[in-house]
């Protein structure tokens, strides 16, 4: 499924067009200066399949291709006769509603994300992952919806595969909002009542709420028998408060301000930040949540491709544990 | 150097605010927005370490500005240098002027006038001249510099309390501004010997009523020299109420009565607003109560029945008022004056053609005057008893006989309007009367078939009412026919209006103490149409005016007015309102002793004419006046500080010639010039460094 990106693409975004390195990942920075979102998410993902041949995780096309490779053990109903007719290979086809995974895109558009000091700011760049992920996902025919959310559920765009509804979701996610403050509770059951059939929920936020708040909702989705994954993407100054001088910090959600010498309040600031993300990694995993903390320097291919593999082994774990059931 | 107010300089401690300022750390109005502020501790602004200060001479004009603000309002000056005499080492000359109106009669403030003069005797020392002056609406000096300095200095003192208690209040209204002016003149004796004789200072002791009058002061440059302070009495009670006749009484009422229109005020300061007034006989009240309302700062005017003669009711009393001195107005009831006009002719009043009827129309009677008209002659008539009591007559035709009578009567003061229908009557009457021979001639003008008055002269009584150039044309007056006089022939004659053709229209001729007012033509249709134009009734009234016949409008007198004194062959008396009689001197036209409110009544020739003398309304505006209202005329008042020795004499005297010295110099002026100065360069200065510092900031953000 190709949308109609050549025409969309300006000659500005030609121009921009970031060079892929030796190990083929593109450089955030560089890509974050596309303005076309589509094109940017075209790009990773376009990227990442090509780079898919040379890595070394082979086995996972299983669940995204709909093709693959009859080998022995597997039920010949599901050979593709027509190909092997053709071509004299054996391909398996899966058919559509076992292969199709219903995810939705569920992005925190809080003012707290419009928080940037590499260029861009987390907002964007939570932006471009989830057009990422979209793009990836809407290639491999699968159900995409999409969930932007504040204090309040903004958009919601119901999970669906047909042609155009890509499109619909990058429309959406390049609108801007006016949130304010993050609050996972109301969005959360929000979400739960809106999705009611089970599938992957993907979370991005930067979870920059008290943890006591957050835990009970991740636990209330988890109970509904979603899958979840859990993208905490933070900025690399708000782990190590890199900032140059002391200035009055204005909280870019209550507007409340206090005055901070950088030097000073750095170390009991780091030991309460990472306190933070350890607590939230750790009831993740209890819930059994894949939890993936990105930063907004690194590349996003890096981050897709660490979805995925938690993804695989998750599916794995289901399996197995399908399987002894 | 010295200081006047030393305290102010403690203010200099401000200093300590700029260095403090530039030891604290600047950057804590940098801003930075933050994601979230849930795990950020906040850290106090530091101060710069070990006091590393900037800005040494921006530090430095912040200091020198706040330092010489305190020196500024310390009040520096400089002892050495300037040999001044202090004032109070100089000899004095005091003019104590003491208020001694109507005012004053208010209970308290007389008591308080006298000891506010004592302190003021007091005061003085031996070195020092005393004046004292008291006034209403005049200003008398009670003791003058040069008796205080005849004295032996140890009696001085008695001899001035001596003075004042003779004194009391009067009933007269307050002439301030007069007053001062005369005291202020009263230093010019100590001018005319060129001796210097020290301060001029002039103590007032007074109510400072509204009602003080200081008109005079407008007119009248201080003299710069002379200081007046100002001693206030305060009576026990404040607020006041008073009546005032208004003119217009006499009015008849829609009751048929005749009225008597009051104005009732009350100052704003009064507790009470609910007052009652009656007409009374002396003590006695003889009519009911009329009840008037007015808060305090207003005024009513009350329409009262005038009770009827026989009541003999004199003043009308309010009360309801604490404070009495004001709550009486005399008032006299309306009268109706009685005139007799003569006329010499023979033609019939109901004639229209005649000119009789037109002067009888003319002199109707009205509320005020009633005229009686006596013909003469009449059949077996005595001229001589008709003409008794007449002062002025209308001749058309000489009474056969009768002309050596009518030139005695003229000449004893008489006014005769003679108007000739002929120019033969004309020639007989200047021949048999005034005693001149003279031919006049009829004339009928050809030119347009009329003539007009030409030229007036309206200086003259007789036609000063129409000088206003609204009422001033008599050029619709057509006249047919005129007698021309030849008034040549005339002494001391003169010629009040002219034809336009230059011959004259209204002559005056005098004789003896009378007069004779010749018109050259008619009013009478057949000679003009004088009768019937507008000019004609004033103008006749006018002639009665001018002949003195007609009483003026009745009006009141203030205590102090001079009462004008009927003209009379006879001795005049007049009695008081103390009941006292007085005999004015022959001749007098004026009795100026009115120094009580009441009724006067003026006997002359056995007639009674009774003149109401009030108190001046001004008196009762009893609210006082301030210092400023007087310095609005350029008086330099101030509150004297007499009866003050809380101080040490000779610490008193050294801080007065700090304050002298102080107020000479006046140094902080140029204090708080250097400050501006300072503040000026510190404005610039500042600019200008954060000018430069905002520069480096913006090239320090271009490379980071």
């Amino acid at each position: 499924m190709h949308a109609p990106v050549s025409a969309a693409r300006s000659s500005a975004d030609q121009q921009a067009m970031p060079n892929r390195g030796m190990t083929g990942r593109v450089d955030a920075q560089a890509l974050m200066r596309i303005r076309s979102l589509e094109l940017r998410a075209r790009i990773v993902v376009e990227g990442f399949l090509s780079g898919l041949h040379r890595s070394p995780y082979h086995g996972f096309s299983v669940e995204f291709t709909e093709y693959r490779p009859y080998t022995q053990g597997d039920d010949p109903r599901y050979l593709d006769w027509k190909v092997l007719a053709r071509s004299d290979r054996t391909y398996i086809k899966k058919f559509e509603d076992e292969t199709n995974l219903r995810c939705h895109l569920v992005i925190d558009r809080s003012r707290s994300m419009e928080f940037g000091t590499v260029g861009y700011s987390k907002s964007e760049y939570a932006i471009t992952l989830a057009a990422t992920l979209a793009h990836f996902l809407a290639h491999q025919g699968d159900a995409v919806g999409l969930v932007s959310f504040d204090e309040t559920v903004r958009d919601y765009l119901p999970a669906r595969s047909r042609p155009g509804h890509l499109r619909q979701i990058l429309l959406a996610l390049e609108r801007p909002t006016g949130g304010r403050s993050t609050d996972l509770v109301a969005p959360l059951e929000q979400l739960a009542r809106l999705v009611k059939k089970r599938g992957l929920l993907v979370l991005v936020s930067d979870f920059l709420a008290p943890l006591e708040r957050l835990e009970p909702s991740l636990a209330m989705l988890s109970a509904a028998g979603h899958e979840a994954a859990v993208f905490q993407v933070l900025d690399p100054a708000e782990i190590t408060l890199d900032f140059p001088s002391s200035a009055m910090f204005e909280d870019m959600e209550s507007a409340r301000t206090l005055h901070a010498d950088p030097v000073a309040a750095r170390k009991s600031y780091i030991e309460r930040f990472s306190a933070h993300a350890s607590a939230l990694q750790a009831v993740c995993a209890r819930l059994g949540i894949s939890h993936s903390q990105i930063l907004t320097s690194e590349p996003l291919d890096l981050a897709l491709l660490e979805f995925l593999q938690r993804r695989k082994r998750t599916a794995r774990v289901r399996r197995v544990a399908g399987g002894a059931a | 150097m010295s200081f006047l107010t030393p305290l102010f300089l403690l203010g200099g401690l401000a200093i300590a605010l700029p260095v403090l300022f530039h030891l604290s750390r600047r950057a804590t109005r940098k801003r930075t927005a933050f994601s979230s502020l849930m795990f950020l501790s906040p850290t106090a602004p530091r101060l710069k370490r070990r006091s590393r200060l900037e800005q040494w001479l921006l530090l430095i004009l912040r200091c020198l500005a706040l330092a010489l603000l305190a020196l500024g309002f310390a009040r520096p000056f400089m002892k050495d240098g300037s040999p001044i005499i202090p004032i109070s080492e100089q000899p004095r000359q005091v003019v104590l002027l003491l208020d001694t109106s109507a005012s004053l009669r208010r209970d308290g403030a007389w008591t308080n006038a006298l000891s506010k003069s004592d302190e003021v005797i007091r005061s003085l020392r031996p070195i020092d001249r005393l004046a004292v002056m008291c006034f209403g609406r005049e200003t008398r000096t009670v003791l003058e510099f040069s008796e205080w300095e005849a004295t032996p200095p140890d009696a001085r003192a008695t001899l001035a309390r001596a003075r004042l208690a003779s004194l009391a209040p009067t009933w007269e209204g307050t002439l301030l501004g007069q007053a001062l002016v005369a005291a202020a003149d009263a230093f010019s004796d100590g001018d005319r010997d060129g001796r210097e004789r020290g301060t001029k200072e002039i103590v007032l002791v007074s109510d400072l009523q509204a009602g003080s009058r200081l008109e005079s002061l407008q007119a009248h440059e201080w003299p710069k020299d002379v200081r007046l302070e100002v001693a206030g009495v305060t009576p026990v009670r404040a607020g006041n109420a008073g009546v005032q006749w208004l003119a217009g009484s006499g009015e008849m009422t829609t009751r048929g009565k005749e009225s008597v229109r009051i104005r009732v005020s009350n100052s704003i300061d009064a507790a009470n607003e609910d007052f009652s007034l009656a007409w009374r006989r002396g003590a006695v009240p003889t009519g009911e109560l009329v009840r008037v309302q007015v808060p305090p700062g207003q005024s009513r005017v009350v329409t009262m029945d005038a009770p009827g003669a026989a009541l003999g009711a004199d003043r009308i009393e309010l009360s309801g008022d604490g404070v009495p001195f004001d709550n009486t107005v005399y008032v006299t009831p309306p009268e109706k004056q009685r005139l007799r006009v003569a006329y010499f002719g023979t033609d019939n009043p109901s004639d229209s053609a005649q000119p009789l009827y037109f002067l009888k129309h003319a002199l109707e009677s009205s509320p005020r005057v009633a005229v009686e008209i006596a013909r003469l002659p009449q059949g077996g008539a005595d001229l001589t008893a008709t003409l008794a009591g007449v002062k002025v007559g209308f001749m058309t035709g000489l009474p056969t006989g009768g002309a050596a009578l009518l030139r005695s009567w003229i000449e004893s003061g008489g006014t005769l309007v003679a108007v000739p229908p002929f120019a033969a009557e004309a020639t007989a009457l200047a021949r048999e009367v005034a005693g001149v021979d003279m031919n006049a001639t009829d004339i009928k003008p050809t030119a347009g078939g009329y003539a007009m008055w030409g030229e007036i002269d309206f200086k003259h009584p007789l036609f000063s009412s129409f000088a206003d150039p609204r009422y001033s044309d008599f050029t619709k007056i057509h006249i047919w026919r005129y007698r021309r006089l030849d008034i040549a022939k005339f002494d001391g004659a003169r010629t009040l209006a002219r034809f336009d053709s230059g011959d004259p229209a209204v002559i005056e001729t005098p004789l003896g103490k009378g007069r004779i007012l010749w018109l050259a033509t008619g009013w009478q249709p057949m000679d003009s149409q004088l009768a019937v134009s507008s000019k004609f009734v004033p103008l006749v009234w006018s002639v009665l005016d001018y002949a003195n016949v007609t009483r003026a409008e009745v009006s009141q007198y203030v205590v102090g007015d001079s009462l004008p004194l009927p003209v009379s062959a006879r001795p005049v008396t007049v009695v008081g309102a103390d009941g006292r009689t007085h005999s004015p001197g022959a001749g007098a036209t004026h009795f100026p002793l009115t120094p009580f409110p009441g009724i006067y009544r003026v006997v002359a020739d056995g007639v009674e004419t009774r003149f109401m003398v009030n108190l001046d309304p001004a008196e009762s505006k009893t609210e006082p006046l301030t210092i400023d209202d007087l310095e609005q005329f350029g008086v330099p008042a101030k509150s004297a500080a007499i009866g003050r020795p809380t101080m040490g004499e000779a610490q008193r005297q050294a801080s007065l010639l700090a304050v002298e010295i102080e107020g000479r110099q006046k140094l902080w002026r140029w204090f708080i010039v250097a400050t501006l100065a300072v503040l000026l360069s510190e404005t610039i200065l500042a600019a200008r460094t954060g000018r430069r510092m905002r520069a480096q900031a913006e090239t320090q953000e271009a490379t980071p």
